[in-house]
């Protein structure tokens, strides 16, 4: 899940959560995917933010490629013993998530 | 470079002219606290008078940083909220925004989200004020942008040596000007009379252990640092990871596994604290305002 601001929103993005109104009020309920027209409804009704499934802002942040990027970010510190420990427990970290959010995907589109 | 070079760099980084200058009201609101009869009504109406700079403080504490997303509606209420300290580094912080985008890419995005990965931690490691660990790591590297400022040549001489030997921001400044941003840092703290806290955080962010008073702040923003670097969002000057300090850890008391919560909550705010910048439209309103 990924929170982001209204502005970033494409349609085909998937809500994670249902938006609500600042009194609490729901607008649109949880995995409804966004359109061009119910995008601008939101901007409309100064909704600012939302969350949306998955990694949909491509951030270079995603895990997988957290875990590629590693050998290259930790290259000066080879040798470090609890370097190297920090590195290999990052990696699995990334990858877990990395599993898990392509299940998150898989499932999504089921 | 000899010897004398880095005494007369010294000099001009300390000769400090051309700096941002703080807006007014920060002066004044920190001569109100020191009065012990001031109320927090008292020091919200003087910042308030300052509409741009409210709207940039308010944008600031009700981004994801600082953990009230979109719940603080005034000045008066975040003051309360995040205490006068937190409130002085965002009112920095703004204040260095313009200077700081143009002075080195990524840098503002790098602080940010120091910000908010050190915040992250500190909530982790059960500190008390989590918001006072953010500011600090809103504002680690200002020392950086006080030496592309003030030193252009030799900022840019860094940036050289950071590519052409393969070194880290902190190394090349040292191989260059003798010194690093740390130093700068502790020097910008003392000369703005920054709180003891964020002053060690600054000065002592890459060697936490050598923190006299504060080693949980500088520790946390250490940590901040290597988290925010891992996910390489924006550029502290380099694409490396700075070693983690074991002592850090321990300092805060907390685990590597524990670090597995504060990189879930980066990753899921990530997008959002991006948003966060005060752009060159409120600067133009900025510059309005101070006229009249």
């Amino acid at each position: 899940m990924q929170k982001i601001p209204l502005t970033l929103a494409k349609p085909g993005m998937k809500l994670a959560q249902p938006i609500t109104k600042a009194n609490g009020m729901p607008i649109v309920g949880s995995g409804v995917e966004l359109s061009e027209a119910l995008i601008s409804r939101l901007e409309g009704m100064g909704i600012e933010k939302i969350c949306v499934v998955g990694d949909a802002v491509a951030t270079c942040q995603s895990p997988s490629e957290r875990a590629l990027r590693l050998d290259h970010l930790f290259r000066r510190l080879e040798g470090d013993g609890f370097m190297a420990t920090v590195k290999a427990h990052l990696r699995e970290y990334f990858t877990i998530r990395a599993a898990a959010q392509a299940a998150a995907a898989e499932q999504g589109k089921g | 470079m000899d010897e004398d070079l880095k005494t007369s760099a010294k000099g001009q980084i300390l000769s400090i002219r051309d700096l941002p200058t703080l807006p007014k009201v920060l002066e004044e609101v920190t001569r109100l606290v020191q009065d012990p009869n001031t109320t927090i009504e008292a020091i919200a109406k003087v910042i308030s008078r300052d509409q741009v700079l409210s709207a940039k403080v308010l944008k600031m504490v009700n981004s994801p940083v600082y953990g009230f997303p979109g719940r603080i509606s005034s000045v008066q209420h975040a003051l309360v909220l995040l205490g006068f300290n937190v409130i002085r580094g965002v009112i920095i912080s703004t204040s260095v925004f313009e200077v700081m985008t143009r002075a080195m890419e990524g840098l503002w995005e790098h602080s940010v989200g120091c910000a908010l990965a050190t915040g992250l931690v500190a909530r982790k490691a059960g500190l008390k004020d989590p918001e006072e660990y953010s500011v600090c790591g809103l504002l680690h590297d200002l020392g950086k942008v006080v030496a592309a400022v003030q030193l252009p040549e030799l900022h840019k001489a860094v940036g050289e040596t950071v590519r052409s030997q393969d070194l880290r921001w902190l190394e090349a400044e040292k191989a260059v000007l003798g010194f690093g941003h740390d130093r700068i840092n502790a020097w910008l703290a003392e000369h703005w009379h920054l709180p003891p806290t964020l002053k060690e955080a600054m000065s002592a962010h890459h060697v936490p252990e050598r923190a006299q008073i504060y080693p949980q702040h500088a520790a946390a923003v250490h940590v901040g640092d290597f988290v925010v670097r891992v996910f390489e969002y924006g550029s502290g000057g380099d694409d490396q990871a700075v070693p983690l300090s074991p002592n850090a850890l321990k300092l805060l008391g907390i685990t590597l596994a524990d670090l597995d919560e504060v990189l879930d909550g980066f990753a899921e705010n990530l997008a959002e604290v991006s948003g966060v910048t005060f752009a060159p439209e409120d600067a133009d309103t900025a510059k309005g305002k101070a006229c009249n």
